[in-house]
């Protein structure tokens, strides 16, 4: 035990420079206006960084901090993907911000690289008071992110809901927690996990206050992944923020809150599964429904996508239902497509601006992209393809997303969740449609422009290949993460 | 087996074809690019055909098994490979596949006029995958091709169809969807209890499952293929996709879209679960009594040419279901040559309105009347298609719904009685077609300036009536095609 910190040190170093550089650019920031301008760059050079020392190093299994935290390769790949999706979308951030002459503040860079450090604590959290710490540091960060235009109504009203909301959401996690902690008597995934196995032979016997701190627990993280029943604050805050950081909310968060949820569900609960079965059974049918028929309404292409973000979280929920590594793989496998899917969606929006002073329509209106596979051919093909994806249709990659985890549903014995969630895909198609159709089969009403940076592009036509050549790889992507898990 | 790897390369020629369009055919002059990619899509179907024809003479009709089969991994921890090959049965449908291509090109040649060059490679895209379609032996291949047939046929009804063509285009998207999602599950309950997708392997695991799991299996893949087919109740997209479909659209959709349907229930619900479809006989036999007796009623009064012969190929359809759930030797025969006949045939009548609509700006009867003393030429190959739909003994229609009929008689006289009235309505709306489009006064001033046929659409229409009289008088050689595993199927019924 002496020596335990010098080791340990090196499992949290991309959360060590991560912290350190966000402090260090946060102050620096304020005396050197230089360096506040290249904050951007900076940013991404460090989580370039990142990327490549979580891909070159190799682990053994194990806790860290006492049992605080566990640190595995499994949990460095998801740290990998999210430093990578976060890399993605600074990338079309600047983008975005310079095309339209906003000078976002170099604040912004540095709560990304918090709300990351709260991620990476989620991920790898093995007891109940890091995972609180993570979601904390992860939520204060994003609140604060979805308020950062402070000159729009929209998006202060949108800070605040989710601010008020999430806080909600956390207190209910505390209270859950402290019902866990009473009876078992420790926040340890391990210690809580063994605790209930020894002392209570069948689900009956376990007391009902501990089921409903597990469920407490649980609903607060459906809150963070914006799972239904507690998806109310998705569409309006997708609505009133700035659209790079839609598009951060709509994938970061996502994948981090399912991998804590999927470590919580296997780990911690693993013998009240029966129980925690039914509600993740209820959540992924309401998710999926709530995003199917919610979205057939929407006009702003925003909106609409954080319906389809709802409806996702579902589809994931049915791969975390059965339990087991092959059900966490395909959970993973979905949550990972969907993911750059979803960023390259983003991207694409995010390139086409609405020049038409006479007819101005608000930007991300559906409207706005009438026509558009004849103004920018190759744009409506890629937003084409990856909706389809989205919507799992065969030759993109989210057909085989939904291939996994419904097959995982139906070897558990879930057919007829499996047959909700078909159907559910089928209504969600109509909305999917409904934009390759304005922008197929619409004429150019407003006058639209593409504007994007040569990186820009080649990062988005790499997404966009990478969903096409996953379709034909897949199986390797799954290998990948079958071992890892 | 031969080292060639035929049915790969047949795939990827359309699909690469499609590819080099995309990115090679390029000229700044639109008109001219328009005219290389019309002449590039035009051999590279060609060369397909050809290719298919070289298969064809390749096939060994007394074997039983698949042929030209190909197998590489693709998702190996799940057991699911790139796995090909053909029988007669699905060489069949390919050669009629590639055989209409070339001819959907040069019906759109001048018929489609904005944006060429997306249409041709939705065409041959189209294409590769239906040829997809009939060379997986693998389920899940089977699966992907049939949904991604929908996105060409989406795009190609909703940007060059008629006025109402997104409602179309939504409605077949949707219908077929919804119909193929209960396959996805089917496939994947098989899968989890068999732990493979291959479809040989499958139909003789299949057997051992239990009779009440496999009714419900048979209905998940019975409501994929009835709404392909499509049978009634489940026809309604039809009518509306054809009517507003462009003239290649509607002969691609009735000539080989239609079959896809009876060929799942050939490939897979007839083979895997003998029991349930034998319990489910009944239940398609009077869904398919339905479909001919009201449908061809419907028929009996449009006034669309179009939508008329929309309906027709429902009732046409219903003949091919009576003779594969008949479950004996002629009926089976007789439906798939049925399934070969009515894709040259109703192929040729949507071309047919096709070639008036692009004279006459209509596809509304009560505006023609007395066109056959101003195109005396196309009258002629219009009727040999008029009594062909019609089964006048000696044409390829005739053929296919006497078999069938026979092969219903023979398992239930109620049926064949019953369909039979379908053939005298389909007599009496074909005719009423014919006659108020070609006979009569001049009811429109357009007639009288009509052109008769060009030399395109005459070889067009020319290669078509010749293959139908000719497999008319002698169906042997295509009947000897897929005898063998005819047989092959029926065994398990005996």
């Amino acid at each position: 035990m002496t020596n335990f910190i010098p080791i340990n040190l090196l499992f949290v170093l991309p959360e060590i420079i991560l912290s350190i550089a966000g402090m260090a650019l946060l102050a620096g920031g304020v005396f050197f206006n230089k360096l506040a301008k290249s904050t951007p760059a900076i940013t991404i050079i460090i989580l370039l960084a990142i990327f490549a020392f979580l891909f070159t190093v190799n682990i053994n299994d194990q806790t860290i901090f006492n049992g605080l935290a566990k640190s595995s390769n499994y949990t460095n790949f998801i740290k990998l993907i999210l430093v990578l999706a976060a890399a993605i979308v600074l990338i079309f951030t600047n983008n975005y911000f310079n095309e339209r002459l906003i000078n976002i503040g170099y604040e912004y860079y540095i709560l990304i690289i918090y709300s990351l450090v709260g991620m990476f604590l989620m991920v790898s959290a093995n007891s109940l008071i890091t995972l609180y710490m993570g979601i904390e540091l992860q939520s204060l960060s994003l609140y604060v992110l979805a308020g950062i235009n402070k000159k729009s109504a929209k998006s202060s009203e949108a800070s605040l809901k989710y601010f008020i909301l999430g806080a909600v959401a956390s207190c209910i996690f505390l209270f859950g927690a402290s019902y866990v902690y009473g009876y078992t008597g420790s926040f340890d995934y391990i210690d809580i996990k063994n605790f209930v196995g020894k002392n209570y032979e069948s689900i009956t016997q376990v007391p009902s206050p501990l089921i409903l701190g597990a469920v407490l627990v649980i609903a607060a993280l459906f809150f963070k992944v914006s799972a239904a029943p507690f998806h109310m604050w998705t569409p309006d805050v997708y609505e009133g923020v700035k659209t790079p950081v839609t598009a951060y909310f709509s994938v970061l968060p996502k994948l981090a809150g399912v991998v804590a949820l999927i470590n919580m569900l296997n780990g911690t609960f693993l013998y009240v599964k029966p129980m925690w079965q039914q509600v993740v059974y209820f959540a992924a049918v309401a998710s999926m429904f709530i995003g199917a028929f919610g979205a057939i309404t929407q006009i702003n292409f925003k909106r609409l996508l954080a319906y389809s973000s709802i409806g996702h979280i579902g589809y994931a929920l049915v791969g975390i239902i059965a339990g087991g590594g092959e059900s966490i793989t395909s959970t993973v496998v979905y949550l990972i497509i969907y993911m750059f899917t979803s960023l390259a969606v983003f991207g694409c929006i995010m390139a086409v601006q609405n020049k038409d002073i006479d007819n101005a329509v608000e930007d991300e209106q559906i409207a706005n992209y009438a026509g558009l596979s004849q103004v920018n051919p190759a744009l409506a093909f890629m937003v084409a393809a990856l909706l389809l994806s989205l919507a799992g249709i065969p030759f993109m990659a989210g057909f085989f997303a939904k291939f996994y985890v419904f097959t995982q549903a139906i070897d558990a014995g879930y057919i007829i969740l499996a047959i909700l969630g078909v159907i559910a895909s089928v209504i969600s198609a109509y909305y999917y449609l409904k934009i390759i159709k304005t922008m197929y089969f619409d004429e150019p009403k407003h006058a639209i422009q593409v504007e994007m940076s040569r990186l820009y592009k080649v990062v988005l036509y790499v997404l966009v290949a990478a969903n096409l050549l996953l379709f034909i790889f897949v199986s390797d992507l799954y290998g990948y993460i079958e071992k890892l898990v | 087996m031969s080292q060639i790897p035929y049915l790969t390369i047949l795939f990827l020629l359309p699909l690469l074809g499609g590819l080099f369009i995309t990115f090679f055919v390029k000229n700044k002059d639109e008109e001219q690019r328009n005219i290389n990619v019309k002449n590039t899509t035009l051999w590279i179907s060609i060369f397909t055909f050809i290719w298919s024809l070289i298969i064809l003479y390749n096939f060994d009709t007394d074997s039983s098994t698949y042929q030209f089969v190909e197998k590489l991994k693709w998702l190996p921890q799940h057991g699911i490979g790139y796995f090909v090959g053909v029988d007669g049965i699905s060489l069949s449908m390919i050669i009629l596949t590639t055989l209409l291509l070339p001819i959907c090109v040069l019906a759109s040649w001048s018929s489609i006029k904005h944006r060429v060059k997306e249409f041709m490679v939705l065409f041959l895209l189209l294409e590769a995958f239906i040829i997809g379609i009939f060379i997986s032996l693998d389920l899940l291949m089977f699966y992907i091709f049939f949904e991604a047939v929908l996105i060409p046929m989406f795009l190609i009804i909703g940007i060059w169809g008629g006025e109402n063509r997104i409602y179309s285009a939504y409605k077949l998207f949707l219908y077929t969807l919804a119909g193929s999602v209960l396959f996805l599950v089917a496939m994947i309950y098989i899968y989890t209890q068999f732990g493979t997708m291959e479809i040989p392997k499958l139909q003789r695991l299949s057997a051992t499952m239990d009779l009440d799991v496999t009714k419900w299996l048979w209905l998940a893949f019975f409501a994929s293929f009835a709404v392909k087919v499509p049978m009634f109740p489940f026809h309604t997209w039809l009518p509306d996709a054809h009517v507003q479909a462009p003239t290649a659209g509607s002969v691609i959709l009735a000539g080989v879209l239609l079959k896809l349907g009876a060929y799942g229930f050939i490939r897979i619900s007839l083979p895997f679960f003998p029991e349930a479809s034998l319990y489910y006989q009944d239940f398609v036999f009077i869904l398919s009594v339905i479909a001919i007796i009201y449908t061809s009623l419907i028929a009996l009064v449009q006034e669309d040419m179009k939508k008329l012969i929309a309906y027709s190929s429902v009732a046409h359809m219903g003949f091919v279901t009576i003779g594969l759930f008949s479950f004996n030797t002629q009926g089976f025969d007789g439906a798939i040559f049925q399934m070969i006949s009515h894709g040259l045939v109703s192929g040729a009548l949507f071309l047919c309105v096709g070639v008036l609509y692009e004279r006459l700006h209509t596809k509304s009867l009560d505006k023609m009347g007395g066109i056959t003393t101003k195109m005396p030429n196309f009258a002629v190959l219009f009727m040999v298609f008029t009594m062909a739909s019609v089964g006048l003994p000696g044409l390829s229609g005739f053929v296919g719904e006497f078999l069938a009929l026979l092969g219903g008689f023979t398992a239930n006289y109620m049926v064949g009685i019953l369909a039979s009235i379908g053939v005298i309505l389909g007599a009496a709306y074909m005719l009423r077609l014919y006659r108020e489009s070609m006979y009569g006064d001049i009811k429109n001033d357009a007639v009288n300036s009509l052109q008769d046929i060009n030399i395109t659409e005459k070889l067009v229409l020319g290669v078509l009536a010749v293959i139908t009289i000719v497999i008319g008088i002698y169906p042997e050689p295509v009947l000897n095609l897929f005898d063998i595993n005819v047989e092959n199927i029926l065994r398990l019924y005996r």
